[in-house]
């Protein structure tokens, strides 16, 4: 036996450990769960095999199908709406001004807030008798006061809105990380050369900050399409499925309807689909990074 | 020499992973044995339940049968720390250890519906408590639960609990029934009523002008708290009981075997009449987003003038007047009406209390089951559960005499140990809640929405089962 063929063996009796844990704890229980989608099961008793039924379900569920469009929606403001915002603000909090510091640690602050605190917070807020219904009776717009959370119409919108409040403050510091490794050099050259203002960000700012952008539309589109504990302690879903997301319709299947099969199929669509999108988002982002 | 204590870490590593892996994955099934050497101590000690199963099945017997030292596991998802629960906790604990000196037991509470959830897993892991409360006959049907049938108990069962859905499957009992409870009705503020000069309502018509008149009065006719789907799920349900029971005994069968569909006429009226309240602004504004116990409050404080709740509403309510500091008033009830005037309620425990069938303690479980369904310690925890007895030698007395009228309503009517909701999946009765809420919260009634409960029928009927009555 040779040297590499020692190193070799003694790597892969290292790896074993780790290998039989991960198999035993993720493979396994992941190889299971793709056998109980195709049945029908209510977590008691031997679950019964049905086949396809339970994906052809999902597309005739308005839990799930209400559910998928909503997380696009939100994977949509995501993109087109928070990052744009956030790119914004790390670009003002990037430069030199007296309450930069302040400034900085209150558009990171909401981070740090549990979002199970924060849903209950916002959800008093947002009652009929809430916080924001009186401000606006008190300035006179009562005529458009609402059950925020208890209209079709907007319970949802609502939502979107309250996960801004957090993520904002979050991407806007992956980029302001992003804008500060970008050296200084860079922007003094291309000063010499006459670029300003729009140009050094178009030209400078933009391509060097694309690892950065690459990581926050990762983590804006995965986010989005995650999205659960928001609508599941605001609202539930509801009313009706206004509210639903893909992942809350996973987890009612499972522990409102007693669907565990259907659950679970539902969830591997929802992994599958968080798969696709992702390699579509990296490829077209990575595509654009520019290495020093 | 460092090659082999590399070699020899890498081989401890690899026993010690696959010991993890063997112990991880046996844990379950070997948990009743296993979890008995250390259950003499940790479990009575109230430690972690999950392994401390069956603690007694290889205690350590000492002397007698009745000397014999071992933790018994009850599990519940109701008892909580109120008067009546911890009364009713301590008068167990105090009547078994009269039968069982050295015994101990150990309560596996988790408060509300996650105790199902946890209870489906420790029936898969064979982890289940010795005695559990339940609710849904799939355990026994999955063979999760003795067959009680012979017991000395049944023989005291009334004729309500005989008829009891949720405690028999094919011809065996499962589970002693535990407090008799109707499925809900309306509970209105009598002083209020007598005041407007309203009576009770008899049929929809009637119930529609007495929201008329407590609007006019500045109050909100009906608070909902919606927020709790189980009370939306109560509302539609009780409202659809008085709408199809009683024009066709049939129909639950009817809806089950697809002759009467989710889109059905009757079906329909329930919808729209809950669509005419809402636009008439008969719900308090903010029914979506507050739960039972804030709706409650709302009913408590006299802003509103009816709330659709289960049995416990009295008592609820008498102590939400004291912790509020409100006006005292009378509480009445009356059940949900079609337009005609017929109604129908139902009553069954709805709770069947059962043995583990893999228990290593059979008879100390059937002595706990016993002891819990005696008189001196059902009574007075009925008493505070605001349930009917359902054994023929439990008396309750009710210090508020609206369960007089509760009494009255269900020994006059058309009552039925089951609801509709025993004859469609759990996602179907789910689906037609989803709809409520849309039309609770202003959105049009469409028909067209209930297809989802058609088709979540279709595709989950096999788990239904059917009351065997």
């Amino acid at each position: 036996m040779n040297l590499n063929r020692k190193q070799f063996m003694v790597s892969i009796l290292f790896l074993i450990p780790a290998a039989a844990i991960f198999i035993l704890f993720f493979y396994v229980p992941f190889l299971q769960s793709i056998y109980y989608s195709f049945t029908d099961w209510n977590g008691v008793g031997k679950p019964k095999f049905i086949g396809w039924a339970n994906y052809a379900h999902i597309w005739k569920d308005p839990h799930m199908t209400d559910g998928l469009w909503n997380s696009l929606k939100m994977a949509a403001f995501g993109l087109v709406v928070q990052n744009p915002l956030a790119l914004l603000a790390a670009v003002l909090l990037n430069r030199q001004f007296r309450t930069r510091s302040f400034i900085r640690t209150a558009f990171y602050l909401p981070v740090i807030i549990s979002l199970v605190v924060a849903s209950v917070v916002w959800g008093q807020m947002l009652q009929y008798d809430g916080f924001i219904n009186e401000v606006m009776i008190r300035i006179g717009l009562e005529s458009i006061t609402e059950d925020w959370l208890g209209n079709v119409w907007t319970s949802f919108p609502a939502i979107i809105l309250l996960t801004q409040w957090q993520a904002i403050g979050y991407c806007a510091i992956i980029y302001l990380a992003g804008l500060q490794a970008i050296p200084q050099d860079m922007y003094e050259a291309a000063e010499i050369e006459g670029a300003r203002g729009w140009s050094l960000f178009r030209f400078i700012t933009l391509p060097m900050l694309m690892p950065a952008v690459t990581i926050v539309l990762f983590l804006t589109v995965v986010g989005s399409l995650k999205l659960f504990d928001l609508p599941y302690i605001l609202t539930n879903g509801g009313p009706g499925t206004s509210s639903y997301t893909l992942f809350l319709a996973v987890y009612n299947a499972a522990f409102k309807d007693n669907n565990y099969g259907y659950a679970t199929a539902g969830g591997i669509v929802l992994a599958i689909f968080i798969v696709i999108v992702s390699i579509v988002q990296l490829s077209a982002t990575r595509r654009k990074e520019v290495e020093l | 020499m460092k090659k082999r204590a590399i070699l020899l870490l890498a081989a401890i590593l690899i026993v010690a992973a696959a010991l993890a892996g063997c112990s991880g994955n046996s844990g379950g099934n070997t948990g009743g044995n296993s979890g008995g050497n250390t259950g003499e101590t940790g479990g009575a000690a109230g430690g972690d339940s999950s392994g401390t199963n069956n603690a007694g099945a290889t205690s350590e017997g000492e002397g007698g049968a009745n000397d014999k030292t071992f933790t018994i596991r009850a599990g519940a998802w109701f008892i909580d720390e109120r008067g009546h629960q911890v009364a009713f906790k301590k008068a167990v604990e105090d009547g078994y250890k009269k039968l069982y000196p050295n015994a101990t037991i150990q309560w596996d509470i988790t408060l509300g519906a996650t105790y199902f959830d946890k209870l489906k897993a420790q029936f898969a892991s064979d982890t289940a408590p010795d005695v559990t409360f339940y609710q849904s006959l799939d355990y026994a049907k999955a063979g999760n639960l003795m067959d009680l049938s012979g017991e000395p108990w049944v023989s005291r069962m009334n004729e309500a609990a005989k008829k009891d859905p949720s405690l028999s499957y094919e011809g065996k009992l499962y589970g002693a029934p535990g407090a008799g409870n109707i499925g809900g009705g309306i509970w209105y503020n009598k002083d209020l009523f007598d005041k407007l000069g309203i009576q009770p309502p008899k049929t929809v018509q009637e119930f529609l002008d007495a929201c008329e008149k407590i609007k006019a009065d500045g109050k909100t006719p009906i608070a909902l708290g919606f927020k709790d789907l189980w009370t939306a799920n109560m509302f539609l349900m009780n409202w659809l009981q008085s709408y199809t029971f009683p024009t066709d005994a049939e129909y639950g069968m009817k809806l089950y075997d697809g002759t009467v569909s989710f889109d059905d006429a009757v079906i329909q009226k329930v919808y729209q009449n809950v669509e005419t309240m809402k636009s008439k602004g008969y719900f308090n504004k903010n029914a979506l987003s507050i739960d039972w116990p804030q709706s409650a409050q709302l009913f408590a404080s006299g802003d509103a003038a009816m709330i659709v709740q289960g049995p416990w509403m009295p008592s609820a309510n008498a102590e939400n007047i004291d912790k509020g500091g409100y006006d005292k008033f009378q509480i009445g009830f009356f059940p949900f009406m079609d337009e005609g005037g017929k109604s129908s309620m139902t009553f069954a425990s709805g709770t069947g209390l059962g043995i583990n069938a893999k228990t290593k303690l059979v008879q100390e479980s059937k002595d706990l089951v016993a002891l819990m369904l005696s008189p001196e310690v059902m009574a007075p925890w009925l008493e505070g559960e605001g349930g009917l007895p359902m054994f023929t030698d439990v008396n309750v007395k009710f210090a508020d005499p609206v369960m007089d009228t509760v009494k009255q309503y269900l020994d006059g009517g058309l009552t039925l140990p089951y609801g509709l909701t025993a004859f469609m999946a759990t996602s179907s009765a789910n689906a037609m809640v989803d709809v409520l809420t849309k039309v609770v919260s202003g959105v049009k009634f469409n028909p067209a929405d209930l297809k989802a409960a058609q088709d979540a029928m279709t595709k989950d009927k096999a788990t239904i089962v059917l009351p065997q009555t």
